[in-house]
């Protein structure tokens, strides 16, 4: 079998997409950067939106980066159901603001940037990754919460048993799905958990699942 | 074209205006005899910039260059390195006291700007960050009367410059993977802010500054305007106006600095671009004249040409602005069209600014025009060599009085109730407790090659996979030490740099330094300063380790009387000419040379021995707890024993070799008592993912309550953790290394000392979480 193609969509300010194309490649996929100019994404099997600060994080993050011609294409690439998406940190923070995924990420409530490990749970398993972020606080109004547990869109949340979640995230939620769940957008960086040495390899179990949600 | 000759002459202004400029009269008649004609007013301006302290380094280069070299590579340049195989490993420190002091967001942000910068220049990418902050006291605790309200302040400058950073260098995606913050009230008017940088390149690719003649000068990046104006000037100053100075400091964009470093490692990829120089102190006039300099040209620059913010910029103000987010290449034609193409690219601006020549004369010129008149032309060796000052040492007074003191701590101290509450003063001290309020807002992850838990190992591990080797780097200082003996302050430095990376498994390859004191015009200052330098020197000498790249900081001092009451700890100590303790800063780079590095932790079940220098027979002075405890500083630094260093050395390398190190950390903070502490902290850390171990370590040993033994800092010394007891004391034994068992690890939750028993948890709380509770 051939490889998946990823695209990985570089923004001015994207900061992950050496990190992502090492991770997306050990985990067996043919990785192209494609430039926040692009208008066409149908050449790919995965689309990923990387972390960093695209255009600076100015207005607020994810504001600017939802306009460039990257993300409209992105836009028809979702509708076609041409092939899977996955936002990473500053990713998941534009697919939330270009609309993509429901809800909005928010200043921490401590205010300060946090970098850490942290346990999550990611279906039902425990995993360990990092975080690193200000704007990682995921809120959304009553109905559209209502909406994502019932169609068990949240498939990653803080683990809370010794503390609680790390930057106010309402229902713990550290990652989400669509609906139709072929778009997830995450926090923490799975990019930057692939090696024992680097303090967990729990990231490519993300990475593997979504080459297993892609050939399902 | 107009005569410059003339220009002089003609130019009405004030004939004592160098003064103003900061030119002392001396270096002015130095002046006119190199240009054997009186400067205008613009070339008065370029004078006044390339001689200040901060770029001509007049007080402090003579003695620099006794510091060693060999082992280093590119020392002169942007950024020396060392190499690593085919690679190199450039690293050095920059120092952005005098910005943070009054503006510290913007003035710590702009810190990592510049340094990011140098190491960029290089052709490197930049691949990790480290900082050494130095605050005020933020508690009160040692303030008496009503001075500067220097706790609130203090708080300030931290909360500013810690956000600086973050937001700065988070930005830019490259790592903050380590460093150290201290408090003492000495910095309460001059805050300590030094950077470092750490990048990599192949050694192929590596480019250098030095221009070639006949070529294009291209400046990229934002537009030039009047912020920092006079950078260089104000960090060669003491401070005096608060709002004023304010201006001085430069504006940072991490957003322009990403594209910044993207584009320029992209541009230096071609072979048409020669050189490169990034915009630091004194802009766009010492990153072309140092390329002029170094290549040996003459260079003719367009003021006209050079993209500007602002209206109406005079040819000064354009030469010396320190806007940030610039850099300058020589290239050729075909050169300058890959640039633009590059900044096209990156949304940034580019424009061919000046040209390079061999001169006919023999003599380099730097010459400016501004819509082709020339407005200024001067040699440029004459620019770039300024007058060098000897120091005129003088021993300060404060050296031997403190010396002399002795702190006695009453036997009605030594209790084991007293020790215990000393215990949970020492966890909640800001000078010990967790740093993690701090580094949390560090990104240490982003770039992928950080290993696991960078703060619970004597040096930040990186991966670089590149050549299959982990590095580690690490930042020390102890102002207190230099403080009571310059030369013994600097010496045990080394050796503490040295002992992070044996105790982590590493071997140390180099140096950089960033040297921060008050005025080196003042005598004791040039004292202190020469003494470091010598005590740096000799330590050095001795490891075989060189001095890749640094920086000097002085005039590190408030310039009201306040400073002074400020720096008091007791009145009759500090002399007032003495403003912050000489607080020599180094970043030590090392490779792993153990099979795989030595983390800082303790397991349940394991033994904790003492190696080295066994306490009680030794000097424990500028140890912590005479601060925290005592508010005491005084005696003699404790000296070090170097072949006791050594056999060390090789006996922690022996027996990681030989699977008998679990963990270990070199004795240092808070002496026995701080680092047995740091050790069970970290393995609290470490486990915090583990649901299984309710208890997860506990520590059972028999100590005597004796402060000074348990909390007295002296040298050559390490704690190791092992579950090869027997072997590792027969090893011990055989080769008569001093140690003595401190120890066994369990599951109780409790450090148990034999004379009390403190629950853990309780402790590693507030050890974890009192920084914050303080800086908030």
């Amino acid at each position: 079998m051939s490889k998946l193609k990823a695209a990985i969509i570089v923004f001015l300010g994207t900061n992950c997409e050496r990190d992502t194309k090492t991770a997306l490649e050990a985990s067996g996929f043919k990785t192209k950067y494609v430039f926040h100019t692009e208008t066409s994404l149908e050449n790919y099997d995965l689309v990923v939106l990387p972390g960093g600060f695209s255009f600076g994080d100015y207005i607020r993050a994810g504001r600017l980066a939802k306009l460039s011609p990257a993300v409209f294409a992105l836009k028809d690439y979702v509708k076609s159901r041409r092939g899977f998406v996955l936002g990473i940190c500053n990713g998941f923070q534009i697919l939330t603001e270009s609309g993509i995924l429901p809800g909005a990420l928010v200043e921490n409530r401590s205010t300060k940037f946090i970098s850490e490990f942290v346990k999550l749970n990611f279906l039902g398993n425990p995993v360990i990754m990092p975080i690193a972020h200000k704007e990682g606080c995921f809120w959304a109004d009553n109905g559209a919460l209502c909406d994502i547990e019932k169609n068990n869109m949240a498939v990653l949340r803080y683990d809370t048993g010794a503390k609680p979640n790390p930057n106010g995230s309402l229902h713990d939620i550290a990652g989400l799905y669509d609906r139709k769940q072929r778009v997830f957008g995450l926090m923490p960086h799975p990019e930057r958990a692939i090696r024992q040495d680097m303090g967990s390899s729990d990231g490519l179990k993300i990475f593997d699942f979504i080459k297993q949600e892609i050939l399902k | 074209m107009k005569n410059i000759e003339n220009t002089g002459k003609n130019d009405d202004f004030n004939p004592k205006f160098h003064r103003e400029l900061g030119i002392s009269d001396f270096e002015y008649s130095e002046i006119i005899k190199r240009l054997k004609r009186v400067p205008n007013l613009l070339e008065t301006y370029l004078f006044s910039a390339m001689w200040s302290e901060h770029c001509g380094y007049k007080h402090s280069k003579k003695y620099l260059s006794k510091l060693p070299s060999k082992g280093g590579v590119f020392r002169g340049e942007n950024s020396g390195g060392i190499m690593l195989k085919d690679h190199i490993i450039f690293f050095k420190t920059e120092s952005h006291n005098h910005p943070s002091a009054v503006e510290p967001y913007q003035g710590a942000a702009t810190g990592i700007g510049g340094i990011l910068r140098d190491i960029l220049a290089m052709n490197a990418r930049p691949i990790a960050l480290l900082n050494s902050l130095k605050f005020g006291d933020i508690e009160g605790r040692y303030a008496s009367g009503p001075i500067f309200p220097s706790a609130k302040r203090n708080k300030y400058l931290l909360n500013g410059v810690v956000e600086g950073i973050s937001d700065y260098g988070n930005s830019t995606g490259v790592p903050t993977i380590g460093g150290e913050v201290s408090f003492e009230s000495c910095f309460n008017l001059s805050p300590i802010v030094n950077v470092m940088a750490v990048g990599l390149s192949r050694k192929d690719k590596v480019k250098t500054s030095a221009a070639k003649p006949n070529l294009n000068i291209v400046l990229i990046g934002s537009r030039t305007g009047r912020d920092g104006l006079f950078g260089a000037a104000f960090a060669s100053k003491e401070l005096e106006n608060g709002f004023e100075d304010r201006l001085s400091v430069q504006i940072g964009d991490p957003y322009a600095k990403k594209n910044l470093i993207e584009a320029t490692l992209e541009i230096l990829k071609s072979k048409n671009v020669s050189a490169a120089q990034d915009l630091g102190a004194a802009g766009l006039l010492s990153s072309t004249s140092e390329m002029a300099a170094k290549g040996g040209v003459t260079i003719d620059l367009y003021l006209e040409k050079v993209p500007l913010r602002e209206k109406n910029m005079a040819p000064f103000e354009i030469m010396l602005s320190e806007s940030q987010e610039r850099m300058v290449f020589v290239a050729n034609d075909r050169g300058v069209k890959e640039i633009f193409e590059i900044c096209k690219k990156y949304e940034i601006n580019a424009a061919v600014i000046g040209k390079t020549f061999r001169s006919k004369s023999g003599q380099n010129m730097y010459n400016l025009y501004n819509n082709g008149v020339l407005e200024g032309s001067v040699p440029v060796c004459a620019l770039t060599e300024p007058v060098l000052y000897d120091l005129k040492p003088k021993k300060p007074d404060y050296i031997d009085i403190l010396a002399g003191k002795k702190l006695l701590i009453p036997k009605s101290l030594n209790t084991p109730e007293n020790i215990k509450h000393l215990i949970f003063k020492m966890a909640a001290s800001p000078e010990f407790s967790s740093k993690k309020y701090i580094f949390r807002q560090y990104d240490s992850t982003v770039g992928a090659r950080t290993l696991k838990s960078s703060h619970s190992i004597g040096v930040a591990p990186l991966n670089i996979f590149e050549t299959g080797d982990v590095i580690g780097f690490s930042m020390d200082s102890n102002e207190r030490a230099s403080y009571l003996d310059p030369y013994q302050g600097a010496f045990n430095l080394i050796f503490e740099g040295y002992r992070n990376a044996v105790s982590s498994g590493f071997e140390p390859l180099g140096i950089t330094n960033c040297l921060n004191f008050a005025n080196p015009e003042s005598r004791g200052v040039a004292f202190q300063f020469l003494k470091t330098i010598d005590g740096m020197k000799d330590a050095l000498e001795i490891l075989g380790l060189p001095v890749v790249s640094g920086n000097v900081s002085f005039y590190n001092e408030g310039a009201s009387k306040d400073s002074c009451e400020c720096a008091n700890l007791s009145n009759d100590v500090v002399s007032p000419d003495l403003k912050i303790y000489p607080s020599p800063v180094v970043g030590f780079l090392s490779v792993l040379k153990a099979k795989s590095p030595i983390y800082s932790i303790t397991s349940p079940d394991e033994a904790i021995f003492l190696i080295g220098k066994q306490a009680g027979r030794f000097q424990t002075a500028a140890s912590l707890y005479q601060k925290i405890f005592f508010n005491f500083i005084g005696g003699t630094v404790d000296r070090v024993d170097i072949q006791l260093e050594k056999k060390l050395h090789d006996t922690v390398f022996k027996l990681s070799k030989n699977g008998w190190i679990q963990g270990a950390i070199d004795v240092s903070k808070g002496g026995t008592m701080g680092s047995l502490m740091i050790m069970l902290f970290n393995s609290l850390q470490d486990a915090r993912f583990d649901d299984a171990v309710s208890s997860k370590i506990g520590f059972s040993g028999a100590f005597a309550p004796d402060i000074d033994a348990l909390f007295g800092e002296i040298t050559g010394r390490y704690l190791i953790s092992t579950c090869s007891e027997g072997s590792v004391e027969k090893y011990l034994i055989k080769k008569s290394i001093p140690f003595k068992k401190l120890g066994k690890t369990n599951r109780t939750g409790f450090l148990d000392l034999g004379f009390t028993k403190i629950n853990l948890a309780e402790l590693w709380e507030i050890y974890e979480n009192s920084l914050e509770r303080k800086a908030n």
